[in-house]
């Protein structure tokens, strides 16, 4: 699933996203 | 919420039995980890950096389940959280999210966002972009031989189990293709 706008919309809550450099899978060119 | 009675318990919800940790009595803060971390928090800890929260509460479909989180849907494992916080006393929490376990949070924050008072996200991906697909792809291969035959046991056990299906396995790298 992908969580397109119209679903993060509803988070209200306070949210820290925190992506790092040394994912092999998901480096942080992938935004 | 009533104080947790021990470290390390063992239960049966959602129709499945669910490992998780509770430590302290403070105020809750829910950690899921990542689906290739081990549970236990005596073997998952880092070895350097910060002490645990006040309150931890860790959870994780009991061994081997765990190990093939990527393939329950993370719809479902947000059941799963969702019962373990019910049988806690736990209305709404703040919540660390790793990995897949931050994938399940996302699936919580947008169906139950009653339930989240705050989160932190980790590694986790509201999408798979196309850049990823090809990385994800190779991801298997490169571990050692060893580990892709335990990735092919687990998610043939995972089949067996949840009943995936063709088409979710036409989507798994090949050496996980049951």
């Amino acid at each position: 699933m992908n969580f397109i706008p119209p679903y993060l919309s509803v988070i209200q809550a306070r949210t820290l996203i925190v992506q790092g450099d040394r994912d092999p899978r998901y480096p942080v060119e992938l935004r | 919420m009533a104080s947790a009675p021990s470290a390390g318990q063992t239960e049966a919800l959602n129709g499945i039995r669910i490992y998780f940790e509770t430590h302290g009595t403070g105020e809750p803060l829910l950690l899921l980890h990542g689906s290739r971390v081990p549970a236990r928090t005596g073997s998952s800890q880092p070895q350097h950096g910060p002490k645990l929260p006040d309150h931890l509460a860790r959870s994780a479909r009991t061994w081997p389940v765990q190990h093939f989180a990527e393939a329950v849907p993370a719809s479902r494992r947000r059941a799963d959280i969702l019962a373990l916080l019910d049988h806690l006393g736990i209305g709404a929490c703040k919540e660390v999210g790793v990995g897949a376990g931050g994938d399940v949070l996302l699936h919580l924050a947008t169906r139950q966002p009653e339930r989240i008072k705050a989160m932190v996200l980790v590694s986790a991906t509201p999408c798979f972009p196309r850049q990823a697909r090809p990385i994800m792809s190779r991801y298997v291969e490169s571990l050692p031989e060893e580990q892709q035959e335990f990735f092919a046991v687990i998610i043939s056990e995972a089949s067996r189990r949840f009943g995936i299906s063709s088409k979710a396995q036409s989507r798994l790298p090949p050496v996980m293709t049951i």
